[in-house]
């Protein structure tokens, strides 16, 4: 008797998998939608399906589970870790300035701040915010930071960021000076991460080598538990600083859950089962299904910049005409249509469109079949070229890679293909062993950070071995002047000669889709991609 | 027989210790850089250079090796390169009762359904039921692992909402939790190892069904059921008893999966997780730790044969 009734749970089983088979209620890919572009102002998720109702009002309480793709590498944020371990220093952390999503900067430690020279930043530091330990936030613990990150002892990840910083002084209890060995107009920008940063000196004093394990910010949120590659659970805290338009303290929310999940279909399913309510990405491939899920909605915000580097100190790259020439072949809208589903913009400079330093009126590439052939021939290879490129192997970048491959074909470049894990690409590009190499750059707070380091001569992250003195007389002097209007027309003459010279070719910005439950409200995008969490609530 | 279990204990070492000197070159081979991974390819040169530094990546390749058997051999696994730098054997631990329960209760979900649906597809040859059997093993050898979680989440969290699609709760502080969350990943696992023990189940029963023993049984008048029990089942036992010992290896390697799928904090994904990260002391020490453990596994698999077939003796 007990043989039959397992008999038949197996065979209940057979049925369910081979029914699965048949009845594929997946629904069909809906045709691209066509987003009039990257509009990162809140509650612009394309199809009028706002997530948040600007006129109720936020209510308080309640905990939300968010859904991330890897693990808190570090906790203490002066040290070394992987790249998304900001995303819990948003919870447990503020830095000295902060920049939205235009790439204006603000203060969000830092109440203003003046600049009585170009090498001199006095910080008028904001009163009243206390640590979670209690203590007080003033000078003295910013002029503690900067030292603790500056000591080679603690092996901060962002040391170099502060090498221009000659000294730190405690004018009086809310003011600090900082002066600079020379002109650095972007440093504010920069305190808006990296080395901007500020822990509690006092906890640092306390827990030492543990403080990773007993992180102290003066962030809207204090640990709770953290069980790595399991869950890391956050609270209120109850002292933040921050206080809403109606004068609400901030946060709204009881507390904060998060998983890290690293497959991606598996971390959508577990938004649509009520399992999360907000998760940090989806595939563009899922924004379908997304969109005719009546509980879901989607909100871009800026993500990063997809390229591929070429090679200028070998050939073919050396030849500035067929660097143009693959620059003239490519179809930008037609990727963004094919895969990226209409979400992003169409990859035209090192910069996002909507940023200040970007000249929107400037000379871009397009598919031009003419010109890719006048090129070409100016390069010396009329009948066509041949290269290979190097390409991350994941999903999206295997797609657009094929794509572009399709394309280079029709006007006779030949481009060969190989996948390769990113580390071992990321590898090669550091040795220059590649003509060309497919990757994704990530905005940086300053024009100048997402500019200098991929084209200044001899710049760390200068993988294309490219030098145009020019241009880096020009990248010096936009970090001497402090006008914004002087630096936006010096940003604009480096774009019209780095794309004259076309050391890398634009492919896309992509956008990071951020998808949550309708009942999360009070969302907005970042400049950083990264969740902030103080204003968001929860719709009951 | 001490003799023998001692012999066998021995043996573990050159076996461990080439497997272990396979994965570090393969890891090595693979190429990647470890602080490059960590902190960004954007990182300062400066500080990646430290970093490796700090990591022991700059020594030659030998004397790191050498420097990590060294201390593995007194039972010190090292600590993960990863910030947090935690003891490879801590990680290990805690991860462990997580992969052993996911195989544990797989297997033993595999040889529930397999066994009896074995026992009366061989007892049964040729009928419907049999062709049920097979193909239902079929079925369960050939659907990929990834394929098939992905279904059970389709249906039972996201249609049904039965059950939920990931994470993991401690046995002990929420056991009906844990269940519910341990029970998709389970079948998933369960699919593919009954297929195994249907197939093996079934063949060794028709085959010790006409053994000569049992015919003589049946000669002297025994009921069927008798038969088949005391005789045909403990014979018939033996090959399956070789299943649950290989199934250990699909059980590490599956776990990889399922647990990266399901997003369980257990053995397979560490390893997964830090094959990635180009951990390299977490790899290797959670790797000699599964060797190990497959190679005793198989020795006290070995050891029941000789229980179970009184024509097998060990010297």
């Amino acid at each position: 008797m007990r043989s039959k009734a397992l008999l038949l749970g197996a065979v209940l089983t057979i049925s369910l998998s081979l029914g699965m088979g048949a009845c594929s209620s997946q629904q069909q890919a809906q045709p691209p939608v066509q987003a009039p572009g990257k509009t990162p102002e809140a509650g612009s998720a394309p199809a009028g399906k706002a997530p948040q109702t600007t006129k109720a009002s936020p209510v308080r309480g309640g905990v939300i589970n968010i859904g991330v793709r890897r693990e808190a590498g570090e906790l203490d944020i002066h040290k070394p870790t992987i790249g998304t371990t900001r995303q819990y220093a948003r919870a447990l952390y503020n830095a000295l300035f902060a920049i939205d999503v235009k790439g204006q900067v603000t203060g969000e430690l830092v109440d203003n701040w003046e600049t009585p020279d170009s090498k001199t930043y006095t910080l008028k530091l904001r009163k009243g915010v206390k640590f979670h330990d209690g203590t007080d936030f003033n000078a003295e613990s910013v002029k503690l930071n900067i030292e603790r990150i500056l000591d080679p002892a603690t092996k901060a990840f962002y040391r170099s960021e502060l090498n221009g910083v000659a000294s730190v002084e405690v004018v009086d209890e809310y003011t600090v000076r900082l002066r600079l060995k020379a002109p650095d107009a972007t440093l504010p920008g920069r305190l808006s991460d990296s080395a901007g940063w500020i822990v509690s000196p006092a906890a640092v004093k306390k827990w030492g080598d543990q403080f990773a394990t007993h992180p102290v910010g003066t962030g809207p949120f204090e640990l709770v538990e953290w069980v790595k590659d399991d869950h890391l659970t956050l609270k209120r805290f109850e002292g933040y600083w921050e206080k809403d338009e109606q004068g609400n303290q901030l946060p709204y929310l009881d507390g904060v859950f998060f998983r890290p999940i690293p497959d991606a279909t598996v971390m959508l399913t577990s938004l649509r089962t009520g399992n999360l309510d907000l998760i940090e990405s989806i595939l563009p491939s899922d924004l379908a299904t997304v969109k005719s899920d009546q509980n879901l909605a989607v909100v871009e915000g800026p993500g990063s910049l997809q390229v591929l580097w070429l090679n200028n100190e070998k050939p073919p790259f050396n030849n500035k005409a067929l660097r143009q020439a693959v620059a003239w072949a490519i179809d930008q809208d037609g990727i963004q249509k094919a895969v990226y589903y209409g979400t992003g913009s169409p990859g035209k400079y090192l910069l996002p469109p909507d940023s200040w330093a970007f000249d929107s009126k400037g000379k871009f590439y397009s598919r031009d079949v003419a010109k890719v052939k006048e090129k070409l021939a100016e390069g010396g290879q009329p009948s066509g070229l041949k290269f290979t490129a190097l390409v991350n192997n994941l999903t999206v970048d295997l797609q657009y890679s094929q794509a572009i491959k399709g394309q280079l074909a029709e006007v006779g470049i030949d481009m060969e293909i190989q996948p390769l894990v990113s580390t071992v690409n990321a590898d090669r590009r550091l040795s220059g062993d590649f003509q060309g190499s497919f990757s994704n750059l990530t905005a940086a707070g300053d024009p100048d950070g997402s500019i200098s380091r991929y084209v200044r001569t001899g710049a760390g992250v200068n993988r294309v071995r490219y030098s145009n003195t020019k241009v880096d007389g020009l990248l010096d002097k936009a970090l001497e002047v402090t006008s914004q209007k002087e630096r936006q027309t010096l940003y604009y003459q480096i774009q019209e000669m780095v794309l004259e010279d076309s050391p890398l070719v634009f492919i896309h910005h992509d956008s990071n889709l951020q998808t949550m439950n309708k009942k999360v409200q009070g969302f907005e995008p970042s400049a950083d991609a990264f969740i902030r969490l103080p204003r968001l609530w929860l719709k009951k | 027989m001490t003799l023998y279990i001692a012999k066998r204990l021995l043996y573990t070492i050159p076996v461990v210790l080439i497997v272990s000197i396979m994965v570090f070159s393969l890891l090595h081979m693979a190429g990647g850089d470890p602080a490059a991974m960590m902190l960004g390819e954007q990182a300062d040169p400066e500080l990646l250079a430290q970093v490796r530094k700090d990591m022991g990546l700059d020594r030659p390749l030998y004397e790191q090796y050498w420097n990590w058997l060294s201390r593995a051999a007194r039972g010190d696994l090292g600590r993960s390169i990863h910030p947090t730098r935690d003891y490879v054997s801590d990680l290990i631990l805690q991860r462990l009762p997580v992969t052993l329960q996911l195989g544990l209760q797989a297997m033993l979900l595999s040889l529930i359904v397999g066994i009896p649906f074995g026992v009366m597809a061989g007892m049964k040859r040729g009928s419907r039921l049999d062709l049920l059997a097979l193909n239902f093993s079929s079925l369960g050898i050939s659907m990929p692992g990834f394929l098939l979680a992905l279904i059970l989440i389709f249906v039972f969290s996201l249609l049904l909402r039965w059950l939920p699609p990931s994470g993991y709760l401690p046995p002990l502080k929420d056991p009906i939790g844990n269940l519910r969350q341990m029970a998709l990943p389970t079948v998933t696992m369960a699919a593919f190892l009954s297929a195994f023990v249907v197939r093996m189940t079934r063949s060794s029963v028709v085959d010790a069904m006409s053994q000569e023993f049992i015919v003589t049984a049946r000669a002297k008048g025994l009921r069927e059921l008798v038969v088949v029990r005391r005789h045909a089942l403990k014979v018939a036992l033996i090959p399956v008893v070789t299943i649950v010992g290989l199934q250990l290896g699909h059980v590490l390697g599956g776990s990889v999966i399922v647990e990266y799928i399901f997003a369980l904090p257990g053995l397979g994904k560490l390893i997964i997780d830090a094959v990635y990260a180009r951990d390299f002391p977490v790899v290797q020490g959670a790797i000699l730790v599964m060797s190990v453990g497959f190679v005793l596994v198989n020795l006290a698999v070995d050891l029941i044969y000789g229980y179970l077939d009184p024509r097998i003796k060990y010297r």
